[in-house]
């Protein structure tokens, strides 16, 4: 009595199953012992029992198709004897006749299709007249699965019988007309029954109802099937028969279902000439379809067959052209869209996915298709009001990243309608598709080297070249997005420095434009590259700078380095860049020094680098450093003659006095000192160990020709001969002591004595004593570093300078240093007095 | 029963990848046609081959399936009964190759035959024709290996074509699906009235 335990549906289905199932088996059982006694009568009784299982409607379709299965193959023994009857002199009129004594209608149908196929295979009856009546008979069951699984045992068993062109029955029997018409009667029959099967029953169980018709979806489908596969099925008749027919049904039906299934089975189903010869009355049906038809799948499912068919043969590509194939596409498309106001924007942005893939496969050259789907697509989702869901902007950035994947970067900039679709996402989408497009151009390391794809690019990237409002603006963001852009600066190259030039250009004016904050990533690179540029002008050969025909006209490494100036200048003002631009102009400075040998520029770069010092750099830690960055590249310049140096060097000495702490204005005078001595080249240093003040000029075989740019009267200069002015670097270190001690005594004033400080000022000043010692200065001798030496180890025996492990380490190298210099033989000599 | 003359029902299915020649193959073999042009198989369906064996006459029901997962919305509730499985690559596509591993057991699943592990499959590989077997890039070693491992599946290398080994490729299939034919389950009426009843009374409870 467990019977009354509630069963699951699944459970209920497998129980309904089991009993039909066992009824089948038991008729099938005492049919076939009917069939082996010969008796007619009684096997047909039994299998019209055991057909009455099928009439069920308790099973979903997979279940029921089990079922049904079952009793087919049960009928095959039937189907058998009725041969054998045949053989025996029984004709098969008769047994039409007789098997519709059966009292009910679905297994009276069953047997009556049974014998049927054998009536027509006997050629006793027309092909063409047995099929009209039945397939007129099936009407009369009009429950939507048996009438769906009836009508499909209908055609399963008149498969290879149909009066088919070539066919053993065509003639007498029909032809291929009476073929097509059976099976585009039965379709259409079927459909119906599909679609009514929607409309029964209460609306509550939908969900349920339409799986049950999805699963029932090939029983519709497979007559398309056998209509693709009759041998007389020529393009002229698909055109003007099937095709018309198959869309008729379709388009009108008015069921989205049938209509997503059966568009996905025509396509499918037909040969690819068919569709590509009947494209118009195809896509035409596409805009009919119900609003909640993807149609985007469809077409999708289309596209992808042509263009499978197009890699099969070039010719038919050139049958695509001839027929405009691709033109037809996009203008369904456009006319699916308008016409399907509801449609998903992102089912939208998938249709045009589809087409542009098409375009892909089938004219990768054809970069101006692309842009028409590009163009096509931002109509219909311009035009379609809200479509910043994150599903449609996902297919939106699908659509845009298809060319980056299969184009060549620099081939997408040609895109112009790119950025107008990248507009319609979201600010912050847009961004992130912008870094897409920046980390694809570095990954592939194209160059840019035409001034319009450069401004193209910037179109391409604008979230990233200009500001932009958004609400959730990250600064860590920020800087790693124009680090990105930064890098991508680089990759404007041309071999041509004109060119080059040109795109730099182009470039500055598209950053100026677009805000002070973004300056300080960008510029740099941009003067940087600039630069470059300099340094190639100016290692030319003179003869290079005539111009080929039709060349850009070519920059002098002057106008280059105004450039620079300018970026620098603009950094400068773009606030809080002062330390930026400082180094910048230090750097130009000596490029114009170096490589372009323009000394009033060079000057004019310090002169600017001075300025920035003196308004801009913010607090003495800065101070220091750019001073200390100013001594450094003015130090390397060996472009100024003396006059011009010593207003210069005038300046920096006068700067590191006026720092604040007295530790940096030691360390300031310091460095300055080095300004009065230049390194001579290194085939020279060996010589000064003389010690003869400065060393004779020398003539400089290391320089580049001389440029003979003649604009502005800024002719390039050679190379001055270095500076070895042993006084001013004695007063220097001199006052370096004079600052330590005074520090000394500040400190001591303050009660911090213990503060190891001024211990690190003199171990720094005797190690720069030691370094013009070595460089052999006459004004100091081994006494004057002895002295030295003994006030430092003075300073060092104290007991806070031992408790200052770092202190006592540099302490200790310097003087390691000094045994080793002793220790070489060619310093001996020098070295040789000196006691440590 | 047995005493009847009835002549042997062979159920063949075809299996394998969309667009490797399933329906080619068939046609070919049953009809003697060639197309080739790309119909997708909707549904699954059968044709049916007179074949000599020995001596032996039989009926072969070759069913053709959907290579195409979409147009199999029924289920594959035909699979129950076969005798034979006939699994079909294209010897120029390598996922079509692999495939068959997943056709193979989702065959075996869902006909649990009575003994799997001796169930009679044949191996096909189709297209051998194309591109004068350039594109080719499954060999025919690599095919045999296969075969072996899954317990020495014939195997004919075809080309439905250019009706290249078709024919003795279903002559070896009816071969060994006449071997396979084991005892049908004996159906014998045992007490069944009982059970026949059982359905009415629980409709009549549950009303």
């Amino acid at each position: 009595m467990d019977d009354h335990r509630i069963m699951t549906p699944q459970e209920e289905q497998v129980k309904w199953l089991q009993d039909a199932s066992n009824s089948v088996k038991r008729n099938a059982f005492y049919m076939k012992r009917a069939l082996d006694e010969d008796n007619l009568r009684e096997a047909l009784r039994y299998s019209a029992a055991m057909l009455v299982e099928l009439r069920t409607s308790l099973l979903t379709p997979q279940k029921y198709f089990e079922l049904y299965m079952q009793a087919f193959d049960e009928l095959r023994h039937l189907e058998a004897f009725f041969k054998e009857e045949h053989s025996k002199g029984r004709s098969y009129a008769d047994l039409y006749e007789l098997v519709q004594h059966a009292g009910n209608v679905l297994p009276r149908l069953y047997l009556l299709c049974t014998v049927g196929s054998c009536f027509i295979r006997s050629k006793e009856a027309h092909a063409k007249d047995i099929l009209k009546d039945l397939v007129e008979m099936c009407k009369g069951v009009q429950h939507p699965t048996r009438g769906l699984f009836l009508r499909s045992y209908l055609c399963q068993v008149s498969r290879g019988l149909l009066p088919d062109t070539g066919s053993e029955y065509e003639g007498d029997g029909g032809d291929i007309n009476d073929a097509l018409e059976f099976l585009l009667l039965n379709f259409t029959e079927m459909n119906k029954l599909w679609v009514r099967m929607q409309h029964q029953g209460s609306g509550k169980d939908r969900e349920r109802k339409e799986g049950e018709r999805q699963q029932l979806a090939d029983l519709v489908g497979k007559n398309l099937t056998y209509i693709s596969q009759l041998e007389g099925l020529d393009f002229k008749l698909y055109q003007e028969v099937v095709q018309g027919r198959m869309m008729e049904q379709v388009v009108s039906c008015k069921d989205e279902i049938a209509q997503q299934y059966l568009m996905q089975c025509i396509i499918q189903g037909f040969p690819d000439e068919f569709h590509l010869g009947t494209l118009p009355t195809l896509l035409a049906a596409l805009p009919e379809l119900q609003s909640g038809v993807k149609v985007h799948l469809v077409l999708a499912s289309l596209l992808d067959r042509l263009s499978r068919f197009a890699a099969t043969d070039a010719s038919v590509v050139d049958q695509f052209n001839d027929s405009d194939a691709f033109g037809q596409l996009l203008g369904a498309a456009t006319r699916v869209s308008e016409q399907h106001t509801e449609m998903p924007g992102a089912d939208i942005a998938a249709m045009y996915i589809a087409l542009a893939n098409f375009v892909g496969a089938v004219y990768p050259d054809h970069l101006d298709h692309i842009d028409r789907v590009l163009q096509s697509c931002h109509e219909a989702l311009a035009a379609h009001g809200d479509i910043r869901e994150d599903r449609t902007e996902k297919q939106i950035i699908a659509l845009l990243t298809l060319p980056l994947t299969s184009y060549d970067p620099v081939t997408v900039l040609g895109l112009s309608t790119y950025p107008r679709v990248m507009s319609l996402l979201k600010p912050a989408t847009c961004k992130a598709m912008a870094v897409k497009i920046v980390q694809t151009i570095l990954k592939v390391g194209t160059e840019i080297s035409e001034p319009a794809q450069v401004d193209m690019l910037l179109d391409f990237i604008a979230p990233l070249v200009a500001d932009v409002h958004m609400d959730d603006d990250d600064e860590e963001d920020f800087e790693d997005e124009q680090a990105l852009v930064a890098r991508l600066i680089h990759r404007l190259r041309a071999n041509d420095p004109a060119q080059h030039y040109a795109l730099l250009q182009t470039a500055r004016e598209r950053f100026s434009a677009g805000g002070a904050r973004r300056l300080r990533h960008t510029l740099p690179p941009i003067a940087f590259a600039a630069l470059g540029i300099v340094g190639r002008l100016a290692a030319a050969a003179p003869g290079a700078e005539a111009c080929a025909p039709g060349a850009l006209f070519r920059p002098s490494p002057k106008e280059v380095l105004q450039f620079v100036h300018q970026c620098a200048a603009q950094l400068a003002e773009a606030g809080e860049n002062a330390e930026m631009a400082l180094q910048l102009f230090l750097t130009a400075a000596q490029s114009a020094s170096e490589h372009a040998r323009l000394e009033l520029i060079a000057y004019e770069f310090f002169e600017q680098a001075f300025i920035l010092f003196e308004e801009a750099i913010p607090d003495s830690a800065s101070e220091r450093v750019a001073l200390a960055s100013i001594v450094g590249a003015l130090q390397r310049c060996r472009i100024f003659p003396a006059e011009p140096r010593a207003t210069l060097v005038h300046k920096a000495t006068g700067y590191s006095a006026k720092l604040l702490r007295k530790a940096d204005q030691c360390r300031a005078v310091l460095a300055c000192s080095h300004l009065y001595w230049q390194d001579n080249c290194e085939t020279t240093s060996e010589k000064l160990g003389e010690g003869g003040t400065a060393a004779a000029p020398k003539e400089d075989s290391g320089s580049p020709p001389f440029g003979d740019s003649e604009e502005d009267g800024s002719v390039a200069s050679s190379s001055q001969p270095p500076v070895q002015d042993g006084e001013h670097v004695m007063m220097c270190l001199k006052r370096a002591l004079k600052i330590a001690h005074a520090a000394q005594q500040q400190l001591a004033v303050a009660l911090r004595s213990s503060d190891t400080l001024p211990a690190w000022l003199f171990v720094e000043i005797l190690n720069h004593y030691l370094y013009y010692f070595d460089q052999g200065l006459s004004s100091i001798s081994a006494s004057v570093l002895q002295n030295l030496l003994e006030l430092v180890a003075n300073e060092m025996a104290g007991d806070n300078c031992q408790a200052d492990a770092g202190l006592v380490a540099f302490y200790n190298n310097t003087l390691a240093h000094i045994a080793a210099q002793k220790a070489k033989p060619e310093k001996a000599s020098l070295y040789d007095s000196l006691q440590v | 029963m047995a005493g009847r003359t009835k002549r042997t029902l062979l159920k063949v299915i075809i299996l394998g990848d969309s667009g490797v020649g399933k329906t080619s193959l068939m046609n070919q073999y049953v009809n003697k046609k060639f197309s080739s042009q790309y119909k997708a198989t909707i549904g699954a369906d059968f044709l049916t081959k007179e074949v000599q064996v020995d001596d032996r006459l039989v009926t072969m029901q070759i069913w053709d399936t959907a290579g195409q997962e979409r147009f199999q919305s029924l289920g594959v509730a035909f699979y129950r009964g076969a005798d034979c499985c006939v699994l079909v690559y294209d010897v120029n596509s390598q996922k079509t190759f692999e495939n068959l591993d997943n056709w193979r057991d989702e065959f075996l699943i869902q006909a649990s035959p009575s003994n799997p592990d001796n169930f009679p499959f044949v191996v096909l590989g189709n297209k051998v024709d194309m591109d004068e077997g350039r594109s080719r890039v499954v060999t025919e070693k690599k095919a045999k290996q296969w075969c072996t491992a899954k317990g020495g599946i014939p195997y004919f290398e075809t080309s439905a074509k250019e009706d290249l080994n078709v024919d003795s490729a279903f002559q070896c299939i009816a071969r060994n699906a006449l071997k396979n034919e084991t005892e049908e389950e004996l159906y014998m009426p045992d007490t069944v009235d009982m059970n026949a009843q059982a359905i009415p009374k629980r409709n009549s409870s549950c009303c």
